[in-house]
């Protein structure tokens, strides 16, 4: 006799408008995506390497372009031990009027040891009325490194209201060895808590880069502080920016722009500094541009 | 019946849990110039009300709140209870994402559970103590007001509503010196703010879920930016 076991609600590939998953591991020195499956709006280009480091690059795509209300998206990703990923996207994710309900786009990162995730996707543009949610979940061992950048802003609308978005909601845990040690938890409303002094300080553009890695103590801190030139006055019209230490070795950086460029020439000095320190790679050149 | 002088006592801004030494974030509008008189001080009070105050310690308050009657119960409902507790007070730890922030909720939870296990003794005290001498819990002043409300026998609503005005009413004088600002100019901000507590609390309430803890951006970079500020009055 056959048992009929129903899958628990959102898990079956059929939920998904598309789904991409990818298995990464490293072969001598270098990373090869060993099984890569997708359905649906939702795929990778062929990987790819931008250097010599061995890291392989990946650019997930949304043929359909758009995101609409109710669509669900999923993007899991499991790194072997010394295994390297960039992830990255074609171009932005563009959220419409959702009447329909929260687009909603979940994210499962795995890593082991050894192993390295920099996330650099294009940012999040949502348009009027639009509502989009963002849950990712990333499962680390001590030893692993994680790097998670996101850019969200507002899209056009046609009175020419800036946020006029619903909601954006961007929530990320990082789990290390099974405990929660970071839950950043981004919510941007601009219908109920506004767009005042303490959410986005006047400006369009919101950047953030999560990093989790045994080698981002306080030293690494205070030189991100000072190559990023954010202590001290501030040239009127600079990003506003933060960084600050988790308890476990790792910072979040925040910056506040008003263009996609100025948001992502800090995020992109914030990931080149790791990158020539910690892994001797030269700054990242997407290409895209 | 719970007693209203023991409530007084523990909204109390002269109780010695170092609240007076911590501004979150608000002394680097006040660097920047962005708060620097009666109105831009309630603007702000307002904005941090509206924001981290109520999806991250509202919230924090009712979920600990809805714990509390179980946590000293032998049985299963205890352990129930006592994990319930671990997982938020873990989850609070790891929202924090301001260092200062974060430390302060620490040192100051600490601080109020050992004046709570002398001047608010209840098995919820008891219970999050052990749990933080276990290093089960870490121990966040939130948490900590709220089981110390809980065992004096308040209900959820008002423990919200105090803890919202206690730490409103505390910024509020450390802001009155920091600008500084006359009393009762003072004073009026304080009472435009009040205003807008019952809202918060009933906003609180309807949450979503997935909300608590949600950052406000601005806010949480001046947080950040307050460790490297260069002239200081307080501690985060």
């Amino acid at each position: 006799m056959k048992l009929e076991i129903p899958a628990p609600a959102g898990t079956a590939a059929d939920d998904f408008m598309g789904s991409l998953t990818l298995e990464v591991e490293e072969r001598d020195g270098r990373s090869v995506v060993r099984r890569q499956a997708h359905s649906g709006a939702l795929r990778a280009l062929r990987p790819h390497y931008l250097d010599a480091s061995g890291q392989v690059s990946v650019t997930a795509i949304n043929p359909g372009g758009g995101y609409l209300g109710g669509d669900r998206y999923r993007l899991a990703a499991e790194l072997g031990e010394k295994a390297s990923l960039l992830l990255t996207t074609q171009s932005a994710t563009k959220v419409y009027r959702t009447p329909q309900g929260p687009v909603h786009s979940a994210q499962e990162f795995t890593l082991a040891d050894g192993a390295r995730l920099e996330s650099v996707p294009d940012g999040i543009i949502a348009y009027q009325g639009a509502t989009y949610r963002q849950d990712t979940v990333v499962h680390l061992h001590p030893g692993a490194s994680l790097a998670l950048a996101e850019t969200v802003t507002h899209g056009w609308s046609p009175d020419g209201t800036p946020f006029a978005f619903d909601e954006v909601s961007l929530r990320t845990e990082v789990h290390v060895d099974g405990r929660l040690v970071v839950l950043d938890n981004l919510l941007l409303r601009p219908d109920a808590e506004g767009l005042g002094a303490l959410m986005l300080d006047g400006r369009s553009h919101l950047g953030t880069l999560l990093v989790v890695d045994s080698r981002a103590d306080d030293d690494a801190v205070a030189a991100l502080r000072s190559t990023l030139g954010i202590v001290g006055e501030q040239p009127a019209g600079a990003p506003l920016t933060g960084i600050s230490r988790l308890a476990v070795p790792g910072f979040v950086l925040r910056t506040l722009a008003d263009s996609t460029q100025a948001v992502e020439a800090v995020l992109f000095a914030a990931l080149g500094w790791m990158r020539a320190e910690w892994h001797g790679q030269g700054s990242l050149d997407l290409r895209k541009r | 019946m719970a007693s209203l002088a023991a409530l007084l006592h523990l909204v109390d801004s002269a109780l010695p849990t170092g609240a007076f030494s911590h501004s979150f974030g608000l002394e680097s509008f006040i660097d920047s110039g962005q708060v620097h008189d009666e109105a831009s001080l309630a603007a702000w009070l307002r904005g941090y009300l509206d924001t981290q105050l109520t999806y991250t310690d509202a919230v924090a308050v009712r979920r600990a709140c809805r714990l509390a009657a179980d946590l000293s119960e032998e049985g299963s409902a205890g352990a129930v209870a006592r994990a319930g507790l671990s997982r938020l007070d873990g989850e609070l730890g790891a929202l924090l994402i301001a260092r200062q922030i974060r430390e302060a909720s620490r040192r100051m939870g600490r601080r109020l559970l050992e004046i709570a296990s002398d001047s608010f003794p209840s098995a919820e005290v008891d219970a999050y103590r052990a749990a933080v001498d276990a290093e089960d819990c870490q121990g966040h002043a939130v948490l900590a007001f709220a089981l110390a409300g809980a065992g004096q026998g308040y209900d959820e609503d008002t423990l919200v509503e105090a803890h919202l005005h206690a730490t409103l009413t505390t910024l509020g004088y450390n802001a009155v010196r920091a600008i500084p600002l006359g009393q009762l100019a003072g004073q009026r901000v304080l009472t435009a703010v009040r205003a807008g507590l019952p809202a918060a609390v009933e906003r609180s309430r309807t949450a979503d879920a997935r909300h608590f803890g949600a950052a406000a951006p601005a806010l949480e970079i001046h947080q950040m930016r307050h460790e490297h500020q260069r002239a200081r009055m307080f501690a985060s």
